[in-house]
């Protein structure tokens, strides 16, 4: 294996512990968001903000990217985007009489898609595809996207009206779905007196960086120990009358990949099963439909946080 | 309401199959107009089954059962069956009937619970041994389709492990119903087919010819268990009646003498332990060596003058009875029993003629013993089955014109020429020999091993055996009926008692058999409360509930805690010292949650207990590094500093 030496690991994690301290100054009293975005960053994955506007979750996203060092674009979803607006055109050059890609807002580093469940399906598919496969195939030519690619999307989950909701399959291509909530009172407060850092912050780290650590990410270790625990967990999800469907091999993978990020961010170069407990709402609460009447599923993953048992 | 799913073609020919071989031994039981009505119910069923089965038309089947249901209660009305033979049918229809609606799964699967019921009333009517085995094997094939329709996803591919290890929860459950589920002192429902087909056996009566069709059956009478050394073969003569009224034809007992109970007895030869199952026991009395001295069992009965064991009535069906046998003690005859055994009735003048001409010759009751043993084996007397019919004077056209016989004939002209000769005789029936299972330790003594000989009254010397037939066919009493007689005699023993491993087999078999009715068929309610006696508890009804109630909650409690229990996993070192320290917390309240992680542990009990925070967090590290660090640069070091800081954390 390729063990990273202890220094470098260090290194690394005071470089991102950094990161994390920056970041805590655009957004008040939510380091456990921004934990959580930078352990979905660092597992390679794509986010999925839900709140209510107004939380902050444009400025989450926006300081993410910079502070990373990414280059970033903002594309707001309306129902009438599409699918050309994102990937872009091929222009006809007279000069050349040939026709030119134009290539569209994907081509960036961190794409901050605004209201994605706003677009009709066909612009979402067209952007979830991009996701999945990291690269674009437009008139038969095959463009890649850059490396790394990140792409941040947000919704508000109250209105409901002219949206297109993502289908299920479509949700499962976000490694995260955070949701931000109303700070505490402290933080509200200290946010009104000017405590937070609104100008634009400066990059910190490079592509190059970001890259390194997500090397590092990837050598954490996993233990048969902490899989027969993540396996437990995705067999719990499968019981019958819990939810709908349990939690495909994805969504299993995801969890692994997003408890290394998470153990790498606790400074530590294997995973332990709180990493696991930490994300796991995360990444598997836009997975899993409820199986009862309920509204939402989050009560009943916590319940089954506790009843499965670490083995 | 999911409906449930379509039943396949495979799976309701299955049904079928099920439900004919759980029918199958009611051929024996039931009248044929009711098993018509079923066979002709089962024959929809298969003639259905083979049609395209969804796609027939339900119509014709519903006309068919209707017709089918109509005649049935025209039969019961117009036939007079047992009631019995009548329920047991409507059990079949009805299940017949459901086989035959059955198109969703829950169909299927309350036809193949009625299966059960059907198998059950096989025992209705009789319980031996084969046919427990088959019921047996009945069961677990209707447990199998049972459980392939509960598993419609395992297709036919259920794993045989499966359906054992359910066969083997179900196991201690029997074991306890069968053990003390109260028994009935007398069956609510009876079908008593023992005592309506009669089987042929040793009868209270010995005519000539009777004895003969006796032998021709190998049905087992009885078996005999020594607790000694066994005796030889050829001193078995199993005593069962004294016969003493001669009327010219047939031998019968004196109901007079039979009347009398004798006076216990005292021996002081050589005693013989020995117990017996009596199969068929449609008459009343036992078979016993030569003097019963004392008998043991729980029918009620007596020994008569003669020592021939009575008694009070004909029993239900097997009974075990425990002997002790030895020599008599001298006695005395008085004048009305010498009267008896010296009558003789009117007719058979030249058999009489030669009784009196050895009485005058011979002085000696001994001599003129063996002047008549001394004609059986002079003259070209023959042992055969077919010995032909005999006129008026059958000891007469015996003796002087046929002069070929079975042991009646010999032993019927012997007492009658020493009663002619003025010494006492009698007859007496019983059975001679017996075939030795090696593999049981037990003497088997079938139909075939039935006999007649003769006792005769020695002064000085009390009733004397003698067995005429010894001095025509000395092997029949040596080595055994089928080494007399040639082998196209046409006896079923022949057969029974070929030689070679089949011979073996049948000993097992037959050892099989014996042990299912001792321990299996004889465990009735007198057994039932002897054992809860043995147990220091009352043998009433209401304790025996008590007790199976306990025992089956005592086995469900046992079962769900089996099943409900944690398994101990196999743990690893550093597993297994982790729950150490675990257990150390615990003590100190601090519980760790079936979910709760190490590190969540840590940090709960360094809060709790902050003076060994440092000593928590050791523990935790090493704990994290040796269960979720893949590589580990000294593992071997690791545990053992594991092992001292969990040895050494005392809060």
């Amino acid at each position: 294996m390729n063990q990273p030496t202890h220094n470098t690991f260090l290194q690394a994690n005071q470089q991102v512990n950094g990161i994390l301290a920056i970041l805590g100054q655009h957004l008040l009293g939510k380091p456990e968001v921004i934990r959580l975005s930078l352990a979905g960053l660092l597992a390679r994955g794509h986010l999925l903000l839900e709140d209510v506007p107004g939380v902050g979750k444009t400025t989450l996203a926006h300081a993410l990217a910079t502070t990373l060092g990414l280059h970033y674009q903002r594309v707001q979803f309306t129902s009438d985007l599409l699918p050309a607006d994102l990937i872009g055109v091929s222009v006809y050059l007279r000069d050349t009489g040939r026709f030119e890609f134009h290539r569209g807002p994907l081509f960036s580093q961190v794409l901050l898609a605004d209201e994605i469940n706003r677009a009709s399906p066909k612009t979402q598919s067209a952007l979830l595809e991009a996701m999945a496969e990291r690269q674009v195939t437009h008139d038969g030519e095959t463009h890649t996207l850059p490396d790394p690619f990140f792409v941040i999307a947000t919704q508000n989950p109250q209105s409901q009206i002219g949206t297109h909701a993502l289908p299920e399959s479509q949700l499962d291509r976000f490694m995260m779905r955070l949701s931000i909530g109303y700070p505490d009172a402290q933080a509200e407060k200290a946010l009104y007196l000017g405590g937070a850092n609104t100008k634009a912050t400066t990059a910190h780290l490079s592509a190059t960086d970001v890259f390194a650590l997500q090397q590092l990410v990837d050598d954490v270790q996993v233990s048969e120990a902490l899989a027969a625990y993540v396996l437990a967990l995705v067999a719990a999800t499968r019981e019958p009358r819990r939810f709908l469907h349990g939690l495909s091999p994805r969504g299993g993978l995801a969890l692994i990949q997003a408890g290394k990020a998470w153990a790498f961010l606790e400074g530590r170069h294997f995973v332990i099963p709180e990493d696991i407990q930490k994300i796991f709402t995360a990444v598997a609460g836009h997975r899993l439909m409820p199986g009862s009447d309920l509204d939402t599923c989050a009560p009943v993953m916590l319940q089954l946080l506790q009843e499965v048992a670490i083995p | 309401m999911r409906t449930s799913p379509q039943l396949g073609k495979h799976a309701y020919g299955l049904l079928g199959l099920q439900l004919v071989l759980a029918c199958l031994p009611h051929v024996l039981n039931l009248p044929w107009p009711l098993l018509l009505v079923a066979g002709v119910l089962i024959g929809t069923g298969f003639w259905r089954w083979k049609q395209a089965y969804n796609a027939l038309p339900v119509a014709q089947t519903r006309l068919v059962i209707l017709v089918v249901v109509l005649a049935t209660i025209l039969l019961a009305w117009l036939g007079s069956f047992p009631l019995e033979d009548v329920a047991v049918a409507i059990l079949i229809i009805v299940t017949c009937l459901k086989w035959l609606e059955s198109r969703q799964l829950r169909d299927a699967m309350l036809a193949s619970q009625l299966n059960f019921f059907v198998l059950l009333t096989q025992f209705l009517y009789d319980q031996p041994f084969w046919l427990g085995v088959y019921v047996t094997l009945c069961a677990v094939f209707t447990l199998r389709n049972w459980l392939i329709l509960a598993h419609p996803g395992a297709g036919r591919m259920l794993p045989g492990r499966y359906i054992g290890r359910l066969l083997l929860y179900g196991l201690p459950m029997v074991v306890a119903l069968f053990v003390l589920f109260p028994r009935l002192e007398h069956p609510i429902w009876q079908i008593s087919t023992a005592a309506q087909t009669a089987q042929s056996g040793v009868s209270d009566t010995l005519s000539p010819g009777s004895l003969s069709e006796v032998v021709q059956s190998a049905a087992i009478a009885f078996r005999a268990e020594f607790s000694g050394p066994r005796p030889p073969q050829s001193s078995l003569y199993w005593r069962g009646l004294t016969l003493w009224d001669f009327d010219g034809q047939s031998w019968r007992q004196n109901a007079f003498r039979r009347q009398y109970q004798r006076p216990p007895i005292e021996s002081s030869g050589q005693r013989t332990d020995y117990t017996i199952t009596l199969e068929q026991g449609n008459h009343r009395w036992l078979y016993l060596l030569q003097t019963g001295l004392n008998v043991q069992l729980r029918e009620r009965g007596w020994f008569s003058v003669d020592d021939e064991f009575l008694l009070f009535a004909p029993p239900d069906g097997r009974i075990r009875y425990q002997a002790t046998s030895g020599p008599r003690p001298m006695e005395r005859l008085d004048n009305l029993t010498r009267q008896l055994a010296l009558a003789l009735p009117y007719g058979n003048p030249r058999a009489t003629a030669l009784g009196a001409q050895w009485a005058a010759r011979y002085a000696a009751p001994e001599a003129r013993i063996q002047a008549a043993l001394q004609m059986f084996a002079g003259k070209p007397f023959a042992y055969t089955l077919r010995p032909g019919k005999l006129g008026d004077d059958p000891v007469d056209e015996f003796l002087f014109q046929s002069q070929k016989g079975f042991c009646e004939h010999y032993a019927s002209s012997f007492v009658f020429l020493m009663r002619a000769a003025g010494v006492p005789a009698r007859v007496v029936v019983g059975y001679l020999g017996g075939e030795y299972n090696t593999v049981g330790n037990y003497y088997i003594i079938r139909q075939a091993d039935a006999h007649a000989w003769a006792e005769v009254w020695l002064d000085g010397k009390g009733w004397t055996r003698v067995d005429p037939t010894a001095a025509v066919a000395p092997e029949r009493v040596e080595r055994g009926i089928e080494q007399v007689l040639p082998a196209d005699s046409g006896l079923a023993i022949q057969n029974t008692r070929s030689a070679g491993w089949l011979r073996e087999f049948g000993w097992i078999a037959d050892n099989l058999v014996n042990q299912w009715n001792r321990w299996v068929l004889s465990y009735d309610r007198q057994r039932q409360k002897q054992l809860l006696e043995q147990l220091g508890l009352d043998g009433d009804t209401k304790t025996m509930v008590r007790v199976m109630v306990s025992v089956l909650s005592g086995i469900i409690l046992a079962g769900m805690t089996l099943l409900l229990w944690p398994r101990k996993r196999h743990l690893s070192p550093e597993q297994r010292l982790y729950e150490q320290y675990c257990n150390t917390l615990a003590r100190k309240g601090l519980t760790r949650a079936r979910h709760e992680g190490p590190a969540d542990l840590a940090a709960r009990a360094g809060a709790a207990l902050p003076e060994h925070q440092a000593q928590i967090a050791r523990i935790t590290q090493l704990y994290l590094r040796l269960r979720y660090q893949t590589t580990v640069a000294d593992r071997q070091a690791d545990l053992q500093q594991f092992e001292a800081a969990v040895r050494s954390f005392r809060p």
